[in-house]
């Protein structure tokens, strides 16, 4: 293995580490303070254990969040300095604030858990605030850094390739920044509700098969509502998403569909085996590429024709589009239909088949949320800074990446498992519900 | 006070409060070591994980400000900071293990474990100060070995004094690590500095050399009851205080001899932005480590986590 392959292998594994508790971290702390609101405001002292419970798991969650974020951040700095020495002139205001946002996301974090029996509620539930704030503005502040690499913005280049001119407003509210930050956020929210309604529907199924309590199946059917809703907002902010990507990255749309010439009318490829820049066998849907990017049927999309050969990005990233959209549309399809059948066919609702559909809605949904990261990552390819720096120049020349590639997914697959463990020992999710 | 100095201060900030909530890591597992009955493990809760957010935020605001010095770093300190990625990720591991797993055998090993995984990210990070402060890596000069040794006693010192500060069992030992500590920053840092041909302004070690021997002579006065003074407070006072007057003496420099802090600087356009916000989140990060101590001060007597 090369640096440059080491490098790529190692930050891959460390961000799709790190996703998969990042979006805990976003997320569940919302959720948490909504549920003790709710709790104080309706005077319900079980709903507020509930909180109690999924805060311990969240406190689990962040060991292994709070480690690899810092690992991510260092390694962008040791492993990456030519693409963070450039980035740190533009957008390093960016980092810092997404550091900052980190940092009083842990403080409170800490008091908040300290504080569960010796904090009023009203005052108590006033501590989770900064901890929603810290972890939605740190994902909002790294994210417009991500955007940015998308379509960078608010410099110009020296005749050494050096950022000058910076307008850092300009740089950090980049044209990616709106849609990616929305999209995101939200699908974590998505992952973290499928999430928990799976270990609802997974204790449903092994305890009795059906035969539920009424706060139990409360806990299930607002799951599921909230997971629909977000479903039904990441479809959107995806759909604009797509649109832009067809205005501002072309190359990112031309690779996700394999679409190989600049066309109007152009077909939506599902499926397919990927084979170089083609794609075989997928089904064709007419025209809907140029509806679902342009608004018109007619609409022109750019082709990789139109892309030279040397700045496209792997058609492979066509997969990891696939299986996020497919995974978006029918978590959507099953909490609708849970819900409904939970309104009007209970039986249906608890039936074995729905409940081991929401379990695997729940892995899925986290999947879903790393394909996502994957196609952005992907699509950018070959380049880390849109058109200004290529990935293979952002890397360090230090042969120790090497070592590093094979040490740290050993490392990750250990905390993985111990993580998974600690969560089953030290949480009951089902503690307070009959 | 220029732009740059200011920014070198925030970065330190965080880097000395990081050092000290690490400490009180090593601290706790010395404590568990020596004696595995210690209470001091009912003080330990995962929570403590924000000393790894002091950790990252210091390292970003150090990246990010002076951030043309990347490229060398990242050259010279990837083997060095590695052992501390690697450490990062095992601990957390093992903490899993031992504060929330919690087998019912624990072989001594994991304790062992546990002691040298917290000392080790620490002191990976003093080693990188130390390439810093000398230009060379920390196991290649004696100033560089004399350095590495007080770091490790200072985090012993600090970490035991406050685990401890109410258990007479492990005082004597404390203090101890105190006095040693005191005599390598205060004597034969300054000495060894002296005798090498290092860019280094000597004030700073001759300040250090001052405050060692105002600290032995406050701990003379506490061992003779003369005085009520927590030594862990001295220890914490002089850790906090010493990585400023490291970067006093380092100055002008980022690299000692090698890269100038003017050159390293690359954040003209939002470095104020950035120092300032530092500046102004301060009190806040304080006020929530006030609250945060008065919590955990009552954690070794009751329940954890609420």
């Amino acid at each position: 293995m090369d640096v440059v392959s080491a490098a790529r292998s190692l930050i891959a594994d460390t961000l799709a580490f790190h996703l998969f508790f990042v979006l805990f971290g976003v997320a569940l702390p919302a959720l948490i303070s909504g549920l003790e609101f709710y709790s104080i405001k309706s005077r319900r002292p079980r709903a507020r254990e509930l909180a109690h419970q999924w805060s311990r798991a969240l406190v689990i969650l962040f060991i292994a969040g709070a480690v690899s974020g810092t690992i991510v951040s260092l390694q962008f700095n040791l492993i990456w300095p030519t693409f963070t020495s450039f980035a740190g002139k533009v957008v390093g205001v960016s980092f810092a604030l997404e550091g900052f946002a980190f940092l009083i996301e842990a403080l409170f974090l800490t008091i908040y858990m300290m504080s569960w029996q010796r904090f009023k509620p009203w005052l108590h539930w006033l501590c989770s605030l900064p901890i929603v704030f810290g972890a939605l503005a740190s994902a909002f502040f790294i994210t417009t850094v991500n955007a940015w690499m998308n379509t960078p913005r608010g410099f110009r280049l020296d005749s050494h390739g050096s950022p000058i001119d910076i307008n850092t407003r300009q740089a950090v509210f980049n044209p990616a920044a709106g849609t990616e930050i929305a999209h995101s956020i939200l699908a974590y929210f998505l992952a973290t509700s499928l999430a928990l309604l799976a270990i609802y529907a997974w204790v449903a199924w092994r305890r009795n098969k059906g035969r539920l309590s009424g706060d139990f199946r409360k806990v299930m059917v607002g799951l599921a509502g909230l997971a629909l809703l977000f479903g039904l907002l990441v479809a959107f902010t995806g759909d604009r998403a797509g649109k832009f990507d067809a205005k501002y990255e072309p190359h990112k749309l031309a690779a996700v569909e394999g679409l190989e010439h600049t066309q109007s009318g152009a077909p939506l490829l599902v499926g397919g085996i990927v084979s170089g820049s083609h794609i075989e066998h997928a089904v064709r849907i007419p025209k809907f590429l140029s509806f679902l990017a342009t608004g018109h049927w007619n609409g022109t999309v750019t082709g990789l024709n139109d892309i030279p050969g040397d700045q496209r990005p792997p058609v492979i990233v066509h997969y990891f589009f696939d299986a996020m959209v497919g995974i978006g549309s029918l978590v959507i399809i099953v909490t609708f239909l849970y819900l409904v059948f939970s309104k009007w066919r209970r039986g249906w609702a608890n039936s074995r088949l729905m409940l081991i559909l929401l379990v695997v809605c729940g892995f899925l949904g986290i999947l879903a949320a790393e394909f996502g990261w994957m196609v952005t990552e992907f699509g950018r390819q070959p380049f880390v800074i849109r058109g200004v720096m290529r990935t293979s120049d952002a890397v360090t020349h230090s042969r120790y990446a090497i070592e590093f590639g094979y040490i740290f997914p050993i490392l990750y697959l250990v905390l993985f498992v111990l993580t998974f463990l600690a969560l089953k020992k030290g949480v009951n999710f089902t503690k307070v519900l009959k | 006070m220029t732009l740059i100095d200011a920014s070198l201060f925030s970065a330190l900030i965080f880097f000395s409060l990081y050092g000290l909530a690490a400490a009180v890591e090593c601290g706790i597992a010395l404590s568990l070591l020596i004696d595995k009955a210690n209470k001091s493990a009912a003080l330990f809760t995962p929570l403590w994980e924000l000393t790894n957010v002091f950790l990252v935020f210091g390292f970003t605001l150090l990246g990010m400000l002076f951030n043309n010095a990347l490229p060398v770093l990242s050259r010279s300190l990837l083997s060095t900071l590695g052992i501390a990625l690697i450490a990062l990720v095992a601990r957390a591991s093992v903490v899993l293990t031992l504060f929330y797993l919690r087998p019912k055998s624990l072989p001594a090993v994991v304790l062992w474990l546990f002691g040298l995984l917290n000392f080790s990210v620490p002191v990976s990070f003093m080693a990188a100060g130390i390439y810093l402060l000398t230009g060379h890596l920390a196991w290649q000069t004696a100033v560089g070995w004399i350095l590495l040794a007080s770091a490790f006693l200072g985090l012993a010192a600090i970490g035991l004094l406050f685990v401890n500060r109410r258990a007479a069992k492990l005082q004597l030992p404390s203090q101890l690590i105190l006095l040693v500590w005191l005599l390598f920053i205060g004597s034969i840092l300054p000495l060894s500095v002296t005798h090498s041909d290092l860019h280094l302004t000597h004030w700073p070690f001759l300040a250090l050399n001052f405050i060692s021997i105002a600290g032995l002579f406050l701990i003379y006065l506490r061992m003779k009851r003369l005085i009520k003074l927590e030594l862990w407070k001295l220890a914490a006072a002089i850790g906090l205080l010493v990585p400023f007057l490291l970067a006093l003496a380092n100055r002008p420099y980022l690299i000692n001899s090698q890269l100038t802090l003017a050159r390293a600087f690359g954040a003209q356009s939002f470095g104020a932005v950035i120092v300032a916000g530092s500046l102004i989140m301060l009190p806040l990060i304080l006020l929530g480590l006030w609250l945060f101590m008065k919590l955990f001060n009552n954690l070794g007597n009751g329940t954890k986590e609420g």
